[in-house]
Order: structure tokens, then sequence, then C-alpha cells
């Protein structure tokens, strides 16, 4: 107890947490991982075109929200040719063509092109896919995260095998996924309160979901959980558990190993029986050990060597 | 999701629209003011990092480390949504239930028999349908009949645009051609139901209806037609 309240334990613990040696495949892993799923969801959206709505749809956004992000109507074809641009630079980021550099220009455009979606009615376009790609991938070009995966290395000649260069950002990019989940619990208790795992309040959200006709897709799940009051009470505590949780799964391996895989079917089941989606899934990527993975992955593509080989290894040794 | 919400949100209590726009100025300014620091502090990390000595850097790195952390936990702790560092406020609303739940908007297209007839959400691309949705409820009524009547015009010439290319042997085209169903959803999921040609109407739209929708959540788990619509906008060409 006593050892909490040292100064040098806290010192010890926070370098340990985030410059602890870290391998560099970690990092373009997540490199490739964020800019790859911020290319799929940016080429899946019509972004230049909402600048090009009539202007009345824009009447109502403030001054402040177009000066925030630089977003202004009627200038369309320059929206295209950002997008293009955030494209070849996310392409650049994946392959590793100035890879540090592609992460900063994408980044900052994205910052730019993804409020577009929703900024007519609201100036925060939170859970609609780019959120954390924005951050992300600007986290990422201020790290060396070009020193593996990529096809044209910055000039240092030979990086380091482990270093706490490569893991701060990782750290910082799991952080930045497990708030998504920390955030949502802390806010549905500071909102409603510990009833909103209630049996009623869940009821009421899988009636609401699955009764409009507008985002009506899947329904069985839904009405299945509403009609059963113990199935509200797990689905409402259950949540709120997951949700505050997760943040285990940044100090505890056992917990990311069991946590990180349960937040798909999380969603999945958020999906099925609510109808909402949450695309941010495939980050969850940045959780893995990249070099056991390459380590597997070789081992099932290296073939193996016979036994007559082995035997010749062996007495040529 | 927003759209499913109470009409003046708001997760540190009570909103007027006066406040609320206060606060989305103040809000925008606060945001901006923090991307710019997360960006400029990441800047010197990634610039000044290469000229310094280790121990100059690692200090610098802590310095950057504490800024993300004080961005990024002031937004969530305090729920206000310095996007991109949000607050994450995912359904952390009161239960939805009739009593504290605003009217839906429910958009139509009326063709020259006055027959009504449902629009797939794809028909309003760009917009989504949560988008358009919850614009309608937020600002519609704020607008002039002028206004009012350009909306109803671009929003029909986009349902009948629609309507002819869902007639098309090829249907109405995904966001992206080449990634085809592998396109990314929109965050709420919404039936396509001009799939098939057969539940197109041949008819082309000539006005456009929008109705605010409400229903008690439990009468409808008995009778799920039991909603009630009332017109708020009637648009004729």
């Amino acid at each position: 107890m006593m050892r909490l309240l040292a100064p040098s334990w806290w010192t010890l613990a926070w370098d340990r947490f985030w410059f602890a040696p870290g391998s560099p495949r970690n990092l373009a892993a997540a490199r490739i991982t964020f800019a790859t799923y911020s290319l799929w969801v940016l080429l899946s959206r019509n972004l230049p075109e909402m600048s090009g709505l009539p202007p009345v749809f824009w009447s109502q956004v403030g001054a402040s929200a177009r000066w925030r992000y630089l977003d202004f109507p009627g200038h369309r074809d320059l929206e295209r040719v950002l997008v293009c641009i955030t494209a070849i630079a996310l392409l650049g980021a994946i392959v590793g063509v100035l890879p540090r550099f592609s992460c900063f220009v994408s980044g900052l455009l994205l910052y730019h092109l993804a409020p577009l979606e929703s900024l007519i009615w609201i100036p925060h376009p939170y859970a609609r896919g780019l959120t954390i790609s924005v951050i992300a991938l600007l986290t990422l070009s201020f790290s060396p995260c070009g020193d593996c995966w990529a096809l044209l290395r910055p000039r240092r000649d030979q990086p380091p095998a482990q270093s706490g260069d490569y893991t701060w950002p990782i750290r910082l990019l799991q952080l930045y996924l497990v708030q998504i989940y920390f955030f949502s619990g802390y806010a549905k208790v500071m909102v409603v309160g510990w009833k909103w795992a209630s049996a009623s309040n869940i009821r009421s959200w899988m009636l609401r979901c699955t009764q409009n006709e507008q985002i009506r897709v899947f329904h069985a799940l839904g009405t299945w959980i509403a009609a059963r009051p113990l199935a509200c009470w797990c689905v409402g505590i259950g949540t709120l558990l997951f949700e505050f949780g997760l943040v285990t799964a940044l100090f505890s391996k056992w917990a990311r190993w069991l946590l990180v895989p349960l937040v798909a079917v999380f969603h999945l089941g958020i999906l099925l029986s609510m109808n909402l989606v949450f695309l941010n899934v495939p980050q969850l990527l940045v959780f893995a050990n990249w070099d056991v993975l390459t380590a597997w992955f070789k081992s099932l593509v290296r073939p193996q060597p016979s036994r007559e080989q082995k035997n010749a290894l062996r007495e040529a040794s | 999701m927003e759209s499913l919400l109470p009409r003046w949100f708001c997760t540190t209590g009570q909103c007027s629209l006066t406040s609320s726009n206060d606060r989305t100025v103040k809000t925008n300014i606060v945001s901006t003011f923090c991307f710019i620091v997360f960006v400029t502090f990441g800047l010197l990390v990634a610039v000044l990092g290469g000229f310094l000595s280790a121990t100059a850097r690692r200090r610098l790195t802590n310095i950057f480390l504490l800024v993300v952390l004080f961005i990024s936990f002031g937004a969530g702790l305090t729920q206000h949504n310095l996007w991109p560092f949000s607050s994450w406020p995912v359904l952390a609303y009161p239960a939805p239930t009739d009593a504290n739940y605003p009217p839906l908007p429910r958009i139509m297209g009326v063709d020259v028999s006055g027959n009504e007839y449902d629009i797939d959400y794809r028909a309003w691309r760009p917009l989504g349908l949560e988008e358009l949705l919850s614009w309608i409820k937020l600002h519609f009524a704020r607008l002039d009949p002028a206004a009012r009547e350009r909306v109803g015009a671009y929003l029909l010439g986009r349902s009948n645009v629609a309507r002819v290319q869902a007639l098309s042997p090829a249907g109405l085209p995904y966001p992206n051609r080449w990634f085809g169903p592998l396109t990314a959803p929109t965050h709420m999921l919404h039936p396509a139901i001009w799939s098939h040609p057969e539940s197109v109407p041949h008819n082309s739209f000539v006005g456009l209806r929008v109705y605010e929708e409400t229903w008690n959540l439990e009468e409808r788990t008995h009778s799920p037609q039991k909603v009630t619509r009332v017109l708020v906008f009637d648009y004729r060409q």
C-alpha cells in the first residue's frame, strides 16, 4: 500500500505502460489497419456531394461550425479533389510510401471531410466511423510507424528491434478505442443513472429500435429480449460491466484475450437486436501481437522439412 | 442514433434552444483549440524529437501524452463532445418511452392518383436517412415557406431519380460501385425496400408528404399498425 503512494512507483508504472520495449511490427500493423479501414469508410460515403447540397440544407449551420472544419457549401469539386488526395495518402500509408507524411495528410483531411456527413444538423460526427481514424492517423504520423512493412522506409539505416518509441503510439490507439466503451458507460450512468441497466429501460430501447419501421432490418432478437425481463436485466448489467471492464484490456494480457474478441460479439448482438452498426470493430486488431501472428503465419507458409531432409541436415552437422 | 433521441438532447442537463446554440459555439471554439493543441504537440514530438537526446525526447513525448490524456478524458468525463475527441454518449439517454419521445418524421411519395408510398433510404443520397430526418426534425419547422418549397422540390427530384434507377435492371446503385455490397453501412441500418422492381412504385411521384409519427411502445407490441401520424408538410409539384 505504501509503495502506491511513492512517486517513484507511479513513474515506473507510467514508463512501464507507455515505454516498455515494443515491436515495430505492431506499429506498422496499426498503420495498415487504420489506413485500410479509413479508406473503406471514406470511399463508402459521398462526402463531396454533401457540399453540393442546395444551400437551404446548409442554412442552419453556424459560422463557428463551418470554420471549425473549414467546411463550406458549394465546393463539391474541391471536396472531390480532397477526397482523392486523402485516398492516395491512405494508400501511401497502407503500402508504406512516405508513411508518416501520408498518415498526417490523411488524418488532417479526414478531420475536414468526416463532419460533412452530418454537419447540416450536428457538428460532431461521432459513431459514423471516422472519429477514431482522425486521431489515430495523426498519432501514427507522430510516431516511427514506417520502420517496418513499408515500401519506402525512412532514411534510418536499421531500426531497433524493440523500443519504447514503438509502444506509446500503440498504447494511445488502444486507449482511444477503450475510451469509446468507458465513456459510453460513464455517460449512461451520469445522465440516466444506474437505472439505465434496468429491465424496463432496456425493454424500451429494444422496442423502440425494432418497432421503428425505418430502421427495422432485424427484429427477432430485439423483440425476444424485450419480452423477457431477465434477458433485459442481463443485457443492461452486462453492457455496463462490459463497457467499464474493457479498460482492463489496457493492462492485462488475459483481459485482452477474453474481452477484445467479445467486443465483436457485443456489436453483433447490438446489430441484430437494435439495428445499430458500429464500424470500428476492425480497429481492434491494434490489440493483437503481430510478432506472434507473423511467426505463426510464417510457420504455416514455410514448408516443413521432410524426415529425409532432417536426417541429411543432422548428418551434415 | 441521435434521430432516435429527444429533440434537444443535452447530456449535461436540460437545454433550451438559445443556450443550446451558445453551447454549440463555445464547444466549436474549444474543440478547435484542443485539436490544434493536439496536432501542435504531436508535431513537436515528431519533428523536434529527432534532434533531441533520448531523455529530452522522452520528456517531450510525456508532455504530448499528458496533453492527449487531458483532452480526451476532459471530453469524456465532462461529457462535452470535443470531436474528434468524443464524449461517446451512446444511448446515454432516458428510455425513449412515449412520454418523453419526440415524433419521428417519415417521408412519403405521392403519385398522381394520390397514393402514398414509402421511399427507399438510398434515394436521399448523399444524405443519410438518419441525417435527413434529424435535420427535418431540428430545422425544417424554422424554415420560411419558400425554403420549404425548395427542400420539397429537391427531395421530390431525388426520389423520382431513385425510383427510375430502382426500376432499371441495375437497380439502385451502391455509393461505391467497386465495393458493392461491401460498402460500409451507415450507423443505423435501414431496410432496402426498393431492392426488387415489383416493390417499386411504377408511377412518378408528383408530391411529397412529411408526417410525424408517434406510437405507444406497449400498444404497438400488440398491434403493430397502431401509429399516430400528423401531416406536417405537403409538397405538390
